[in-house]
């Protein structure tokens, strides 16, 4: 509406420049009236015109992080006849705007610029919309085309120092030092069980026997070992959709701080996000966690079936019920909401415990040594 | 009680406006808008060169203190402001009749101060506005077609600084910072400003154009309070008094091409010449009337004079520039039918004391406190109309209709037939048989002045080459029997001569006919050249009635054609015919044909433009088609040289081949070359192959490259043959 301010002041001063003349007769006033008549109706038609015949293309990095600027670059392609003037081009890519201007296009002609999308968000974007808007050749109105312009990029949360991981306490429980570690899978001296042989396990854990007994089927058999370990982390996240947006950022944003801290200090790592959740990388490394991350949307509160379930999902951990799931809340981040309240969080903790695994709730119930810097 | 707490802003609201280039184009609009204005006439040299120069001072300073707070500056600009204002109230109430000039003066000083305090972009807007408002404020002051310069200036420089603005503002959207938009003025200002002018063009033509004005404060120059006496006689310039006082004792006087002899107090018929094409006035008026200027009422066998003595005047009085026809005792009451034009002159030569208006003319707006009037309604002023003058007449335009001069009476007042029908007594015995024939059939008066007006339309040729009148008889008669062809006093006079040996009242009128309409100024051009003549017919209960018998010509009320609404649409007509007038001395031809497009209508142009461009459009497509055709490279010819170059290269080729240098398959000819000369030992030999390519993928071969290859060649021959020539037996 704004924009109309301008071209409507000087399409009304052009009448009244019309009136005054048909009561003085003057007739250059005529030719002012009508001059910024010309004026405004090809401030109207040109613009449109102007941002037809072009074409864009995004260079952009394929990863980048939420909150730090993202270096791109544009070129712009005029395919028409004439040459174009004064392009606007605004590209809305990865949660952000980042724009620039071509003064002048030669027709057939090609120009770069970069610009920076100076506060990326959280996400994996395929692509952005580009506007390629004009106002020339004066100004007074604007012609808009917009377009897709492909281009992946996945934006990693932000994530920070971690000086330690939370080491869940429960009051009732006591200390259970002795129970942040555990036995899993790994290369140990202890027997863990055995599986169907993978390609590229070694020859010398096949179990022969088993694998003769049941040499119908044609299928090996190999011995997998036990190997204590530290207990995985295992976080659950309400991204709860009525939650406000930087709220729901600061918990992706802790979550993986979180678990990017226990990846590094070689742990197991398994987190839930809700009823609608991607499932949870397999492989994991800081590439597929944070890329885990970057594609979190926000989705229902989580379900305590949904929850108990991340435990088979942990692939081999075996827990014995004593790992403990961390409930990563809007609460903790918000406050009171129409979000989850602490009276469900505290009823999805207490029925976690009833089916046998212990539950808590990143902020109040978990004690430090666990910060965020 | 407090005091209510006054805060100063802190920090200017709007950011400051960094690009000079901004600065520069509204700059220059507005000195174009001061200069437009100041050049109009009414302002002094001193104004003329302190407003542009103080302009561009403030403009430096503004830039300069833009990120400021200007407590000062703005204090004294408050103070200025109202002393402009003063000066405005000053002026405007000693000229009530014409606020142009005191509001123009008011802009410029408005826009001068202004100019001191525009830190920010939007200040620069508000003063390119205030630069269009000066613009237009010259634009009613002006008269001159000239004036479309300073419009066209002002439209480059005003698109200038929006496609600036334009610029910066996107800049500031993005976040680019502020440097040198190098191709605006030739990329987007020039092309922009063509579009505009032709769409403008367009425009113009298509807008109704009204001629009203505000009658109750019609333009006059400045009031003078010149109350001495003046007989009120037509006093001309160019017109020295006749020797012993009668100009019909000796030979005729002669007539200067610069102001027509009608405007005397006598009009003698026995001679005319030409009169100049210059512009001596330019009429603004609702309706092309004819201006009338003087009134004879008796003819004396070879001329006409005034019967009324300079005595028999009445003077008007006031103490303002308007006068009111109807107190005056002279002016007898409105007869019949009548609507209202208004017209204001510019003068634009020295001219005789003759003030002119159409007839009748109701209001006079005069820049002195006395004027005359004769009993014809004419008007006299008591000096010599200088140029540069102005004023204006509101007139009751007689609207008679013919039928209601049909029906008019004959029972003329006595005063009327006693003036007005009088004739010389001798002389004039062919004139009255042929009036008495030519009417023999007609009922009233109306049908027989219309039926003689015709008459001398058809059978008389309007013509001012004619000699001087050589034989000693009546003036008219000598028209209509001897010479049989003349100039419009001849034909007027005839026909007033014959109205009046039939008993129907008639007089001579001068004055000037409409002249041409510049739809640009909206103002009707008036030259010397159209001084005219014409007939007054007096109907009882009507009034004096108007009739033309010059061919070409046409006075008479009931058919002048409405001004209408669309005047502009003769702009292209009269750009045409005057372009047409520029070029002829140069391509006759073209200026002839220019001036027969300039009659014709600007809807036949308008379709002949769109005709003409689109075949030009056609042609020009197939061109460019049939030449990018004949360019294909599969079609090129070969020239001469280049086949030549081809095969001896060919010949070379073959030479090395048959040397045991052959040319590898996926070599390119550059590489083979390089590969040759290097085995030759002569890298120079590897420019054949350049030259090759050139003749190859270029265009001709030129001669230094030519002469190249024939000093090349025969080296590389004799290399081949040194190395296939049989190695010395001593190694």
């Amino acid at each position: 509406m704004k924009r109309f301010i301008k071209p409507a002041f000087l399409a009304v001063l052009g009448g009244l420049l019309y009136l005054i003349a048909t009561s003085s007769g003057a007739g250059w006033l005529y030719v002012v009236a009508a001059a910024i008549g010309a004026t405004v109706l090809i401030s109207a038609l040109v613009p449109l015109w102007n941002v037809r015949n072009i074409e864009v293309a995004r260079r952009a990095p394929t990863v980048g992080t939420s909150g730090t600027p993202l270096p791109c670059s544009a070129e712009i392609h005029n395919t028409g006849w004439l040459a174009r003037h004064m392009l606007e081009i605004k590209d809305d890519f990865a949660g952000d705007t980042g724009s620039g201007i071509v003064t002048r296009l030669r027709r057939g002609g090609s120009e770069s610029f970069d610009y920076t999308i100076e506060n990326p968000r959280r996400g994996i974007y395929a692509g952005g919309e580009v506007t390629v808007e004009s106002g020339a050749p004066f100004g007074l109105f604007f012609g808009r085309s917009r377009r897709h312009v492909p281009s992946n990029v996945v934006v990693y949360p932000r994530t920070f120092e971690v000086s330690a991981l939370p080491r869940p306490e429960i009051a009732s429980a006591g200390s259970v030092e002795n129970e942040t570690k555990s036995l899993r899978r790994g290369a140990g001296g202890e027997f863990w069980g055995v599986r169907e042989y993978r390609p590229g396990d070694p020859a010398r854990l096949i179990a022969w026997r088993r694998s003769a007994s049941s040499l119908s089927s044609g299928r090996l058999t190999v011995i997998e070992m036990s190997q204590e370990q530290d207990s995985p982390l295992i976080l659950s996240l309400n991204l709860d959709h009525r939650a406000p947006r930087t709220v729901l950022e600061m918990e992706i944003s802790a979550a993986a701080s979180l678990m990017m801290r226990a990846l590094k200090e070689g742990r197991e790592v398994v987190a839930d996000a809700g009823p609608q959740r991607i499932p949870f990388p397999e492989n994991l490394d800081p590439d597929s966690l944070l890329t885990w991350c970057a594609g979190l949307e926000p989705s229902r509160a989580p379900e305590l079936a949904a929850s108990v379930e991340i435990l088979p999902s942990l692939n081999g951990v075996r827990t014995s019920g004593t790992d403990t799931i961390i409930l990563v809340s809007c609460a903790d981040f918000a406050g009171p909401g129409v979000w989850m309240t602490k009276e469900e969080e505290r009823e999805f903790v207490e029925r976690m415990d009833a089916g046998g695994r212990r539950a808590v709730v990143l902020g109040p119930d978990v004690r430090e040594p666990w910060s965020l810097s | 009680m407090r005091l209510p707490m006054i805060t100063l802003p802190t920090r200017p609201k709007r950011p400051p406006e960094d690009s000079i280039e901004l600065r520069a184009w509204v700059l220059a609009a507005i000195l174009v808008g001061e200069v437009a204005v100041l050049t109009s006439g009414y302002f002094d040299v001193a104004t003329a060169v302190l407003a542009p120069l103080l302009t561009v001072a403030a403009f430096i300073v503004s830039y300069y203190r833009r990120r400021e707070k200007n407590y000062l500056i703005k204090t004294l600009l408050a103070f200025g402001a109202l002393a402009a204002l003063a000066m405005f109230f000053r002026e405007i109430l000693s000229s009530l009749y014409d606020t142009r000039v005191p509001l123009a003066r008011l802009f410029v000083w408005v826009q001068v101060l202004h100019s001191f305090d525009l830190p920010a972009r939007k200040d620069l807007t508000y003063s390119l506005v205030s630069g269009l408002i000066l613009i237009s404020a010259g634009a009613v002051l002006s008269t001159s077609l000239w004036y479309g310069l300073f419009v066209l200036a002002f439209l480059v420089c005003a698109l200038g600084a929006l496609a600036q603005m334009n610029l910066s503002e996107a800049r500031e959207r993005s976040g680019t910072g502020t440097s040198r938009s190098r191709g605006l003025a030739w990329g987007v200002v020039l092309p922009g400003f063509l579009a505009v002018v032709a769409v403008g063009m367009l425009f113009f033509a298509l807008l109704p154009q009204r001629q009203n004005m505000n009658l109750s404060m019609m333009p006059t120059s400045a009031f003078e309070n010149l109350r001495g006496n003046f007989t009120g006689g037509v006093d001309n310039p160019y017109y020295k008094p006749p020797p012993g006082g009668d100009p019909f004792t000796g030979p005729p006087q002669a007539i200067s091409p610069d102001s027509y002899h009608g405007f005397n107090p006598y009009m003698d018929l026995r001679s005319r010449g030409r009169l100049s094409d210059e512009i001596v006035m330019k009429v603004r008026s609702e309706e092309p009337v004819p201006y009338r200027g003087v009134v004879f009422d008796e003819y004396n066998g070879k001329g006409w004079e005034l019967s009324a003595d300079d005595e028999e005047l009445e003077t008007l009085t006031s103490d303002g520039p308007r006068f009111d026809m109807y107190s005056s005792r002279n002016v007898g009451p409105a007869q019949g039918s009548s609507r209202q034009v208004a017209q204001v002159y510019y003068v634009e030569r020295d001219a005789s004391n003759v003030i002119f208006g159409a007839y009748t003319p109701e209001t006079i707006f005069f820049p002195t406190s006395t004027i005359k009037a004769d009993e014809y309604g004419s008007l006299r002023a008591p000096y010599r109309i200088p140029e540069g003058s102005t004023y204006s007449v509101i007139s009751q335009v007689p609207d008679n209709s013919p039928e209601q001069l049909r029906e008019a009476s004959t029972a003329y007042p006595d005063g009327i037939v006693e003036k007005y029908t009088e004739l010389p007594p001798e002389g004039l015995d062919r004139t009255r048989a042929l009036a008495r024939k030519l009417t023999a059939n007609t009922t009233n008066p109306y049908d027989a002045v219309v039926k003689m007006n015709d008459y001398l339309r058809k059978e008389y040729a309007y013509d001012l080459s004619i000699p001087p009148q050589r034989a000693k008889m009546d003036s008219v008669e000598y028209f209509l029997f001897e010479e049989q062809r003349g100039y419009c006093e001849q034909f007027s006079s005839s026909l007033a001569v014959m109205a009046r040996s039939l008993g129907i009242p008639a007089r001579l009128t001068t004055g000037y006919v409409s002249g041409e309409y510049n739809p640009f100024t909206g103002l009707y051009e008036v030259k010397a050249s159209d001084a005219h003549a014409w007939v007054e017919v007096y109907f009882p209960g009507q009034g004096w009635a108007t009739f033309d018998p010059t061919p070409g010509f046409d006075s008479t009320p009931w058919q002048y054609e409405a001004a209408g609404n669309l005047q502009g649409g003769k702009v292209f007509g009269f750009l045409a015919e005057r372009t047409g007038e520029a070029l002829a001395p140069a391509v006759g031809a073209t200026g002839t044909l220019m001036r027969g497009v300039a009659r014709l209508s600007p809807k036949s142009i308008i379709i002949a433009g769109a005709l003409f461009g689109g075949i030009s459009l056609l042609i020009a497509y197939s061109k460019k088609h049939l030449i990018r055709q004949k360019v294909s490279p599969d079609q090129r010819s070969v020239k001469v040289s280049d086949a030549r170059i081809y095969s001896r290269y060919g010949e070379i080729a073959a030479a090395l081949e048959e040397a045991g240098i052959p040319r590898d398959p996926h070599e390119t000819p550059e590489e083979y070359a390089r590969r040759y000369a290097d085995e030759l030992g002569n890298p120079e030999l590897a420019r054949l192959g350049e030259i090759y390519l050139y003749a190859r993928f270029r265009d001709a071969v030129p001669v230094d490259l030519a002469k190249e290859f024939d000093n090349l060649e025969p080296r590389l021959l004799e290399a081949i043959e040194r190395m296939k020539a049989p190695e010395p037996a001593n190694r």
